[in-house]
């Protein structure tokens, strides 16, 4: 059981305290509720290099970065295509720095021309770094447009494009911050060597007096059930030919879920899981294969990729593919596949609830989900799930008309 | 009315108090030692064999990595697919991997589940088979996967920039080759495996929530009798001869966008007392993201994502390694930054303010690493393998808080002059 306290301030803050007296430090993590599902679809990827903005300083703070390392502090943040989150780790004696710096660019950036230029750039050097000037870099691009018609996961966190990066303007900055980063729509987690009255008065002190302004209900495009397996062959200059498959499942807070990532576990987690023993080590098909699904909080994709040996056709490799879930469909998985699923989340979970940040990082985003004592209770419902749940999961998952296949073939020279 | 203007009070990391958990050390019959600490709140442990048996060590090139990465895949009683299931089914992770100094192979598993591990773990350090099969299998997807690689310009970068720097014989600069994977059979993998797989070249490091119970788990399945051969281990050694040539361009692929910028020089390895001052200055130059380098060359110039320096912590040569990928039209204005914040560095002492900040970030951090078992125990695996006295902690924190700007800038005049530096551009 790993214990926390939770409380909202009047302008609709969350905020959760978990007490961990064990180390001397305090971890501080700030989620707000906006992704790269949120934006214009011509727009796209400005989540993300906001969230490069919001360390280009604050109304009263010029710079953010240093005086969090002075305090002894250690910051990042990342954004997804369901949330932005912000996190800070520094030793407990100076956690109010925390809430001053945090505060402070919630209640208003200093919308910079020049950070805006720069971090336009920075973020076309990251675009360019791990989408264009890498192999097979692109895939995703190719795969959310293949798998997504209406729903905004059709497009990369990234972006679809540098041109929407290049394009990016102050005034988009300034919409896109009061529409999103008000505190209503944020989760604090502060965690560690801290308690409920300290956090209570830091955040009152220090969020308290910031305006709710509008509140953003998000209206997203659900995405149609698919009725027919889609395909996608592309050339590029890569050295191998390559096959991702991907098929729709339920959202985050579906029962499927843990289905799912229970057959992901079985078909590739691991050297003894299905697809590799059979794809690369016995039929010798793959060079590499894994199993894994996105996570997403609305309805994401359960995926598998792998290289093909040179010289093997794509449509052998696929084939194969295709006979070992036609082997899943027929046969289910056993209940020891099950156990040993079952002893992997246990310890993947146990593992990660050993770092501080990670806990409080989890914390957030399961309050955002709706409860953030799921902490304690994810445990129990991959457990609790069946070979039957399992089975009825591989049936709706593995229809035929939910598959969509992208070949990505080797340029000939 | 709250004052957003003025920052809260902070005490600086440099007057707090460090201190390293001490270690237990046990000593089993047949010599091996096991280096042991209970902490942490969660039911884990980790479980690490150290052997000398890294490129160091290795006959040819690819044999320790390969030996490594074949280790787990099937004994003399049990194929790949079933040791993989007997750890796999634990909901366990075994990682076997081959660095310049050593091959590490590592436990990671619920602490309840260690008893039913350990007898797997032995047959798997002293039974491997690597099969013929096996070892085909493992040559042509290594070579795949070196294909891809070598379409990368980081990748082709830090290949030659080892190579320049330690000389292309030399176990830390060579690398792999097609032919050199072609060349691995069962025999020489099972040599190299025998030679050094064993008890007398092992060392063991434990961490987790545990407690003498599961010390007498470990001693009992690989304490009492030697295991593995018992022969001398063959001396190496090796000299490094950099290249004369210091100035390299690099054109890997006509149409990348980005170039991958490497500018190094060798450097001590951790026993010179020069090693643990300049963690300071590398830290301030180009070690985190307020750095020199970062401020000029990312948040300034929007030349590119990130740009580090680092110092290698090899066991018997160094280097000092700046290294970044840039946008193409940009490469060569970024080696020009980089000089740049090396000259000022050489020229001007470092003001007090960012001296106080960069220390106060160095120590915050390693204060925050202090709480964990398997980071505390890399501390004191760092300390042991590269025979440092057991006060090297508490030197080197004291160094940390205490080192003035005449000194960073006698380092900077000694390490970051230009002179003796290569430099590479890969596109």
């Amino acid at each position: 059981m790993i214990s926390f306290d939770r409380f909202v301030l009047n302008n609709g803050l969350r905020v959760i305290v978990h007490q961990d007296l064990s180390t001397p430090m305090v971890a501080f993590n700030i989620l707000y509720d906006v992704g790269a599902r949120d934006e214009d679809p011509g727009r796209t990827g400005f989540a993300h290099l906001f969230e490069h903005l919001m360390f280009g300083g604050s109304v009263n703070i010029p710079e953010y970065d240093e005086p969090l390392q002075m305090a002894g502090g250690e910051n990042n943040a990342y954004t997804t295509n369901d949330i932005t989150n912000y996190y800070i780790q520094l030793p407990k004696e100076n956690i109010e720095t925390a809430f001053w710096l945090e505060s402070d660019r919630m209640l208003s950036l200093a919308f910079s021309e020049k950070s805006l230029d720069v971090q336009r750039k920075v973020v076309s050097e990251e675009f360019k770094e791990h989408y264009i000037n890498k192999p097979y870099g692109d895939v995703w691009n190719h795969l959310r447009r293949l798998a997504y018609k209406q729903h905004p996961y059709r497009w990369m966190t990234i972006g679809k494009e540098l041109k929407h990066i290049e394009e990016a303007q102050l005034q988009d900055v300034k919409d896109f911050f009061f529409k999103h980063y008000r505190p209503q729509h944020a989760v604090l987690c502060v965690a560690g060597n801290t308690n409920l009255e300290e956090v209570k008065t830091l955040a009152e002190k220090w969020f308290g007096d910031i305006t709710p302004g509008d509140t953003y209900v998000r209206s997203l495009p659900r995405e149609p059930r698919q009725d027919a397996a889609r395909e996608l062959t592309v050339e590029a200059d890569v050295p191998y030919d390559a096959l991702y498959k991907a098929w729709h499942i339920a959202g985050r807070t579906d029962p499927q879920y843990y289905a799912a990532d229970i057959i992901t576990e079985v078909l590739g987690s691991g050297q003894s899981s299905r697809l590799y023993q059979r794809l690369v080590k016995e039929l010798q098909l793959f060079s590499n294969i894994s199993c894994y699904h996105t996570g997403s909080v609305d309805p994401g994709l359960l995926v598998i990729e792998g290289k093909l040996i040179k010289g093997v056709p794509i449509e052998t490799a696929d084939a194969a593919v295709e006979a070992e879930l036609q082997l899943m469909r027929d046969h289910g998985v056993t209940e020891e596949e099950l156990a040993k699923a079952r002893n992997k989340i246990e310890s993947m979970i146990t593992f990660e609830d050993m770092n501080l940040l990670a806990r409080a990082n989890n914390f957030a985003f399961y309050e955002l989900l709706g409860d953030a004592n799921m902490m304690n209770t994810e445990l129990g419902k991959y457990l609790a799930v069946t070979q039957q749940d399992v089975q009825a999961a591989i049936d709706t998952i593995f229809a035929p008309t939910n598959s969509s296949t992208l070949k990505y073939l080797a340029k000939a020279k | 009315m709250t004052d957003r203007k003025q920052s809260p009070p902070v005490l600086d990391a440099v007057h707090f108090h460090y201190q390293l958990q001490p270690l237990h050390q046990e000593s089993f019959p047949n010599q091996i030692p096991l280096y042991w600490l209970n902490a942490g709140t969660q039911e884990v442990v980790q479980v690490e064999w150290v052997f000398e048996a890294g490129l160091w060590q290795e006959p040819q090139t690819a044999v320790a990595q390969a030996t490594a990465a074949l280790l787990k895949n099937g004994t003399t009683r049990r194929s790949a697919l079933e040791i993989n299931e007997a750890i796999e089914f634990y909901g366990a992770s075994l990682k076997v991997t081959a660095n310049n100094d050593y091959t590490i192979v590592t436990l990671h598993t619920l602490t309840r589940h260690l008893p039913a591990l350990l007898p797997v773990i032995r047959e798997v350090l002293t039974e491997a088979s690597f099969a013929a099969g096996e070892v085909e299998t493992y040559v042509r997807n290594a070579q795949q996967r070196l294909g891809i690689s070598l379409r990368q310009c980081d990748f082709v970068a830090n290949r030659n920039i080892d190579a320049y720097l330690f000389g292309k014989n030399h176990p830390y600069g060579r690398f792999t080759e097609v032919a050199d994977l072609q060349a691995l059979d069962t025999a020489t993998l099972l040599d190299f495996h025998r030679k050094h797989y064993q008890s007398g070249n092992c060392r063991i490091f434990m961490a987790g929530k545990i407690d003498k119970s599961h010390v007498a788990m470990v001693a009992a399945e690989f304490g009492k009798e030697q295991w593995g051969d018992t022969g001398a281990l063959p001396a190496k050694d090796h000299a490094t001869s950099p290249a004369t040539e210091k100035h390299y361009r690099i054109i890997n692929d006509e149409n990348g966008v980005q170039g991958a910028v490497r500018v190094a020089r060798g450097f001590p390895t951790r026993q010179h007392p020069d090693f643990s001052p300049m963690l300071v200055l590398n830290t301030l130059f180009g070690g985190y993201f307020g750095s020199r380098l970062m401020a000029n060359i990312r948040e300034e110039k929007g030349f590119t994502y990130g740009i580090y320096s680092q110092i290698y912590n090899y066991k018997r040569a160094g280097a000092l390694l700046i290294a970044t990928e840039a946008g193409r039209d940009v490469c060569e204005q970024t080696v020009t930054e980089v000089y740049k914040e090396m000259d000022l560095l050489c020229q001007e002492r470092v003001d007090e303010e960012e001296l106080l900040l960069v220390k106060n970030y160095l120590l915050g951090n390693i204060l925050g690493d202090l709480d964990g078992p398997f980071s505390l125990m890399q501390r004191w695996k760092n300390i042991i393998l590269n025979d440092l006295p057991a006060d090297h902690f508490d030197r080197n924190i004291e160094i940390y808080k205490t080192i003035g700007p005449d000194h960073l800038r006698d380092l900077a005049q000694q390490y970051l002059n230009r002179s003796g530096y290569y430099e590479l551009v890969v596109v």
